[in-house]
């Protein structure tokens, strides 16, 4: 049976009573507690509004004034010639695949991995690996503070689960793909990641969202990546949402000492899109790459929330996101860094940069610096411009048709982002998903 | 290609009365003139504030919070705190349907 959420009559607090009983993990009296709490505090924070300045340039109201249904199940819809168009060419990857949130086994592929390593669903994992998950689950992403968190954190269900043991390598990619299908009535799913990467570990992971139909539903998710000392984690975020999707992603990472998280995001589909992106480098000598491409046309409004907290001395990090706008549409970047007193010899550096195509989309962008530290390097620094007429009449004095030197630029543009991807397979499928983007654009203008 | 979107039933907005409503990602204010409807934006252009808990007097509106004016026709911001105009949108009635055009 289906659960209704909504704010009106305090619906989300009577749906989460229906939903406590037969979720996953009900009889482990630590997860019944954090569950309970989290409920409670969504129930005090609310949805943020726009007099929330961190969200003053997104309003959600949209979001909190729609009803959305927890779904019983939607593996029926789904074959597996349908996520073709969203797998790599790897031949030897380890992918989870998520139908409206749910865990499919059948659709999901297991390749051989290093001893000791585990990529199942959160479910299971909260029958076989409790201990773990009880020393780190809803651990590090603020359910207490963030409403979208919290919200996520009482009606979480499923997800995927990584744990990578001291000293393994995993030289494959590990795939979590969420596919969303179609329905009748507006849907949310609120998955749920948690990687685990021991001491001297490496991995790449992949989330990766997207649906087979044009529908309204909401994605809300959180990822908590922990990174063992000396440990290097590669992170990638897709997301192909609807267009008339809202997802709302929480990505929070904690980093121990010599750790190194490369975090690449792109975000392409989507109505209302909120990405949050917190490492906390809580370690001495952390290094941070938070990497990230928007490309957003008609309507749509892509929200790009960064919080890059060094908490220890001699720690570097590198925001760097590009943004590409046309059409209608909104953007926001909002990148933030906070060094704490002890974080002395932070090395800390923020990049925006915006492309416009039309002359009715918008971007905002805020640079937000608090250091507490007195020997440190921050710089922050953000461009909005349109095609540089000079880089045009340079291709064009070489006999490049305007339109080809156009796409040059655009696509140098975007390349800039797309090459620091270490792992080509996923490299190579976001130029696929570029070019699209711009081919899609070409058509439409010609109508 | 933009299309005109069912939003609200005519009987929804008894004349003098402005309500807003989600359409896609955003808050659409919708108010009845006399039986004339109008549409635009539910932010107020000054601290983006829902207009729709503002007064309808005629063919202005005036925002609760700070009193900022502004035509609902054209969008036109008619006094401080406001210095923008909001977006407007093409409204359609069929029947007893109220249609909105976002444009792209």
């Amino acid at each position: 049976m289906s659960i209704t959420l909504s704010e009106k009559d305090n619906g989300y607090i009577e749906g989460f009573a229906g939903f406590e009983k037969n979720a996953p993990g009900y009889e482990l009296g630590w997860l019944k507690s954090i569950r309970e709490q989290a409920i409670a505090k969504f129930s005090e924070l609310g949805f943020p509004t726009l007099q929330d300045e961190d969200w003053r340039f997104t309003n959600v109201a949209p979001i909190a004034r729609s009803s959305f249904e927890i779904l019983e199940n939607g593996h029926d819809k789904v074959s597996a010639s349908d996520l073709a168009p969203f797998q790599f060419e790897d031949t030897d990857v380890t992918e989870l695949v998520f139908v409206n949130g749910r865990y499919s086994q059948e659709l999901s592929t297991h390749s051989p991995l290093p001893k000791g390593v585990i990529v199942k669903n959160l479910a299971e994992a909260m029958v076989s690996e409790q201990e773990i998950l009880q020393n780190n689950l809803a651990k590090y992403a603020d359910f207490k503070e963030e409403a979208f968190t919290a919200l996520n954190t009482a009606f979480m269900e499923d997800g995927g689960f990584v744990y990578i043991p001291k000293g393994a390598i995993v030289e494959t990619p590990i795939h979590l793909l969420y596919i969303s299908t179609d329905g009748d009535t507006a849907s949310i799913t609120n998955p749920r990641n948690l990687i685990i990467a021991e001491n001297n570990s490496q991995a790449n992971i992949i989330e990766h969202y997207a649906s087979l139909a044009d529908n309204v539903y909401l994605s809300n998710v959180v990822t908590e990546i922990v990174v063992g000392e000396n440990s290097t984690i590669g992170h990638y975020m897709i997301e192909l949402e609807s267009k008339k999707a809202f997802n709302i992603s929480t990505l929070r990472v904690q980093q121990a000492r010599s750790s190194n998280i490369r975090s690449h995001s792109v975000l392409l589909g989507g109505s209302l899109v909120r990405n949050n992106v917190h490492p906390v480098l809580a370690g001495e000598g952390c290094d941070s790459l938070i990497n990230g491409l928007y490309m957003s046309n008609h309507r749509q409004h892509m929200d790009n929330y960064m919080k890059v907290e060094h908490a220890s001395p001699h720690c570097d990090s590198r925001q760097l996101y590009n943004g590409i706008l046309d059409g209608r549409s909104r953007g926001v970047f909002h990148g933030r860094i906070i060094v704490h007193k002890d974080a002395q010899k932070t090395d800390a550096k923020q990049t925006n940069r915006n492309l416009i195509l039309s002359d009715t989309a918008q971007i905002d962008t805020k640079p937000q610096l608090e250091i507490y530290a007195d020997d440190v390097k921050c710089t922050h620094g953000a461009t909005i411009g349109q095609i540089d007429e000079n880089a045009l009449f340079y291709l064009r004095s070489r006999g490049i048709s305007e339109e080809a030197s156009r796409d040059i630029i655009m696509h140098a543009f975007t390349n800039e982002t797309l090459e620091s991807m270490s792992v080509d397979s996923v490299k190579n499928y976001c130029y696929n998903l570029v070019t699209n983007w711009f081919e899609q654009r070409k058509q439409e203008q010609k109508v | 290609m933009a299309e005109f979107e069912k939003v609200a039933k005519v009987s929804d907005i008894q004349p003098g009365e402005i309500k807003s409503f989600v359409l896609g990602n955003e808050m659409v204010a919708i108010c009845n003139d006399n039986g004339n409807f109008y549409a635009f934006i539910d932010e107020c252009s000054h601290q983006a504030l829902p207009l729709s808990d503002g007064l309808l007097e005629g063919k202005t509106i005036t925002c609760a919070y700070h009193g900022a004016e502004f035509n609902i026709e054209t969008g036109e911001a008619l006094c401080l705190p406001a210095v923008d105009g909001i977006e407007t949108y093409e409204v359609k009635v069929e029947d007893d349907d109220i249609y909105i055009l976002l444009p792209d």
